[in-house]
């Protein structure tokens, strides 16, 4: 999986692409982790993430709990089946 | 048929093929016998000179009588050699005497075809008193013509009228004594009578097996006789030779024709009585029973003949042939026509039950067609579109019976299955059957369910139930799409469950038998059959089949039979149990009817073997995505399938092997039904008992202390068509369903 990251203005952009899944989760987890001093919020972009698993989602819970304010571009629709039956197109702003 | 009857019927093939060799044979035979028997008394001094004892005398009007002309010249050229050898007389002189002797032995034979040319057997067989007296009165005859004929060659008539009068009776009773024991031997003989050509072509000669009973008493009366002539003879000659009261042959000579007169009256008054006895027991006895034998004959040959034709048997009455009944004929007649008149009423009758039986075996081979034809045979179609793998046998111990078993389309990728048997056998459970299979498919596809179905099928066949029949039945339908396999029981024996790793038999509620009670209500139950899987359905015709020794086939026999295959397919399941079946019964017949379903859902297989470890996920992952080529997954249905097993694989790495629990292998295995447009997947692993079906997860919710670790499980439940867990030989299995076009 294809992780970048940047922060502007207080606001992380994240880019994933490829597979979220168990075994690639901890390097998203460990990619995420500097940025909560500086960022106040996430903005990830999905265009190119085509799989995502329970492994995922518990990262981007890790990120929602340490900022409070996620948001997700660029979902394809399996994705978004996923944030939909798990209830994270609640927490997030899914756009 | 004994060696005479053998023989007799040898001689007459030979006869009628070379009649020729024949009639020399009996030329030349009758005119040995005759010289040989002539020259031995001709030799014989005291036989001969005055006294002229000719034993011969009597034999050549028989042998001529017997075999004809053959005979009359036979014998008539050995006398004129003897007479050529004896007494040297000129030619014209023995050409007068064999003229003589040609119309001496032609007699009889002449007179006797000239008097009963027309009767229905002409040849001489003595078994009646008229022909007996017949031969009596020919013999005399014959006697008085030779004496009359030879007369006038005599120089002295005078001093010959003595020598005449002993050679009529000479003559006459040589022709009683000898002739008529030698015509006798004749007819038992296996030798044929040679008569006039148009009477042996009108009527062929028929050697008799057996003498009746005039013959036995003229043969037994006859030869006391002999014995008494032979004693007078004997007595005349001893007193000649011992006592010495007559010395001269002339002297002699007055004896012996003492002696004929004596024996002449003596046979008058011995065959007058005898006659008089023989004619009344022919009369009263012997005919009679001859034509009520003959009658009897006819009588069976009729009925056998009316049998095989089926024409009505003509002659009830008994044809008595004008016979005068009296005493105990005249019983056994009248019992003999009652009972003739009972058995023509009894095979009439036996014809018409005859009849009936076969239009009913006519019907019934009918009706067996069309039971037959009710239930279908040709599963072809279930293996194409739904890999289903069907095997069935129905058969009944009788004609037609009360099994029945169904395989039909229950809606979309659901297919019915039933096996029912009726109370009963024949005709009453077969017509019950019918009605049964009808109101039991046509409730299975009104209702969705099979509980509701069978309760609904009850109510209907308690209807109208007078005869109090009742089914028990099983019946299941099978989602083709899912595997899940719901089924209900009305009091029939569990099926087997042909399980790819287990062997049982399927749990099922009892339930009570159809047509019994119509409030009964059915309820049914559920398993998820895997692919591989299979059901063996069966009648207790199976497992109560009869040996010789009355023990029954029995449950663990069927459960061994079943071990045996348990790797086949449908056909081969039923097959097998059918033959072990068969083994066992043997020889003793089938008491039961005999029914037996099968079906294995037959999906081919793809199976992967990966170590509980997270690591292992990305083989995991190549193996998903070459299934999903291969059945032509949508990308959604692709993503499902990897994210449900991730999650649940990961679980399994993670919580299912325990410190010290060893770390086996986790086996995922796949199945395409692209029919209906699914695919099975089920993961088994042999870590702690889990069942993630148990776990009830929550959606993530803003302000709430989320957990994230139901939501593996959460995706799971919610991503797939169907999922289902089950513990068996110490192995968590879930079963998956997955669209092909989610």
């Amino acid at each position: 999986m294809d992780i970048t990251t940047s922060i502007e203005d207080g606001i992380a952009h994240v880019t994933l692409a490829g597979s979220l899944n168990t075994n690639t989760a901890t390097d998203l987890e460990q990619a995420l982790e500097p940025l909560f001093a500086d960022a106040s919020r996430i903005v990830f972009d999905f265009t190119d993430l085509e799989y995502i698993s329970s492994a995922g989602l518990r990262v981007l819970m890790v990120a929602y709990k340490q900022l409070g304010d996620i948001e997700v571009s660029g979902a394809s629709e399996e994705v978004r089946e996923v944030f939909d039956i798990t209830g994270f197109s609640d927490l997030f702003s899914v756009r | 048929m004994n060696r005479t009857a053998r023989a007799a019927e040898a001689v007459q093939r030979f006869a009628a093929a070379r009649p020729r060799a024949y009639a020399t044979a009996a030329f030349f035979g009758s005119a040995l016998l005759y010289f040989i028997v002539l020259e031995a008394f001709l030799n014989v001094d005291v036989l001969n000179g005055e006294t002229q004892v000719r034993p011969a005398s009597g034999m050549s009007p028989v042998l001529g009588l017997f075999f004809g002309w053959p005979g009359i010249f036979g014998c008539a050229i050995a006398n004129t050699i003897s007479d050529v050898i004896h007494e040297t007389t000129n030619p014209a002189q023995l050409a007068i005497y064999t003229c003589i002797q040609i119309v001496y032995n032609a007699v009889p034979y002449v007179i006797w075809y000239a008097a009963r040319r027309r009767s229905e057997f002409p040849y001489p067989r003595l078994d009646t008193v008229a022909k007996i007296g017949a031969y009596l009165v020919l013999s005399v005859i014959d006697a008085l013509v030779i004496t009359a004929l030879l007369m006038p060659l005599e120089e002295d008539v005078m001093q010959a009228l003595n020598i005449h009068a002993v050679r009529a009776l000479n003559n006459a009773i040589f022709l009683v004594y000898v002739g008529m024991p030698l015509l006798v031997v004749l007819e038992r003989s296996p030798l044929m009578p040679l008569a006039f050509r148009s009477v042996m072509e009108r009527a062929p000669y028929d050697h008799r097996p057996r003498m009746n009973l005039t013959q036995r008493l003229l043969v037994g009366t006859t030869f006391l006789f002999v014995i008494v002539l032979a004693v007078f003879i004997f007595a005349g000659y001893s007193s000649y030779f011992v006592d010495g009261s007559i010395s001269t042959p002339q002297d002699l000579a007055e004896i012996i024709s003492s002696i004929y007169i004596m024996t002449s009256i003596s046979t008058v008054c011995l065959y007058v009585p005898i006659i008089v006895i023989l004619r009344h027991l022919e009369t009263h006895y012997t005919r009679p029973l001859e034509v009520l034998t003959d009658a009897s004959r006819e009588f069976v040959a009729q009925v056998a003949r009316s049998q095989e034709t089926g024409t009505p048997i003509s002659a009830t009455q008994l044809d008595d042939k004008g016979l005068k009944l009296k005493h105990e004929m005249a019983d056994l007649f009248s019992a003999t026509d009652a009972m003739r008149a009972d058995i023509v009423r009894y095979v009439e009758e036996l014809g018409a039950v005859m009849a009936e039986r076969e239009r009913t075996a006519a019907e019934l081979d009918i009706a067996a067609r069309i039971q037959n034809g009710a239930v279908p045979h040709d599963f072809a179609s279930f293996v194409e579109r739904y890999n289903l793998d069907v095997a069935a046998v129905l058969d009944p111990a009788r004609e037609v019976g009360g099994d029945f078993y169904d395989v039909f389309d229950a809606g979309e990728h659901r297919v019915g299955f039933v096996i029912a048997d009726v109370s009963g056998k024949g005709v009453p459970a077969a017509l019950f059957m019918m009605r049964a299979l009808a109101e039991i498919k046509e409730q299975m596809l009104a209702n969705e369910d099979v509980g509701a179905a069978f309760t609904a099928a009850n109510q209907r066949l308690c209807e109208h139930n007078d005869a109090m029949l009742f089914v028990t039945a099983f019946a299941c339908v099978l989602d083709v799409s899912t595997g899940q396999l719901t089924y209900a029981n009305a009091g029939h024996n569990p099926p087997w469950l042909r399980h790819a790793t287990s062997h049982q038999w399927l749990p099922c509620r009892p339930g009570l038998v159809m047509g019994a009670l119509d409030v009964a209500t059915y309820r049914s139950a559920a398993i998820e059959l895997q692919p591989g899987d299979g059901l063996f359905l069966y009648t207790d015709g199976v497992t109560e089949a009869m040996d010789c020794n009355e023990r029954l086939f029995g449950n663990d026999r069927l459960e061994d039979a079943l071990f045996e295959v348990s790797g086949t397919g449908a056909a081969g399941a039923v097959e097998h149990v059918r033959a072990r079946v068969d083994e066992f019964a043997a020889d003793a017949p089938q008491a039961d009817d005999i029914t037996m379903l099968s079906f294995v859902w037959s999906l081919p297989v793809r199976s992967l073997a990966l170590p509980p470890d997270d690591r292992a996920l990305d083989d995991l992952f190549a193996f998903l995505d070459d299934v999903c080529a291969e059945a032509g997954c949508s990308k959604r249905a692709q993503f499902t399938m990897r994210l449900v097993l991730e999650e649940l694989f990961v679980n399994v790495a993670h919580y299912g092997f325990p410190e010290g629990h060893p770390r086996r292998s986790v086996h995922v295995e796949t199945a395409v039904e692209a029919n209906a447009g699914c695919v099975h997947v089920s993961l088994s692993d042999e870590g702690i008992p889990y069942d993630p079906l148990s776990y009830e997860p929550e959606k993530v919710e803003a302000g709430k202390d989320n957990k994230i670790g139901g939501l593996g499980i959460l995706l799971s439940k919610e991503m797939t068509e169907r999922m289902a867990y089950e513990r068996a030989d110490g192995k968590n299995v879930v079963h998956l369903v997955f669209k092909i076009e989610a």
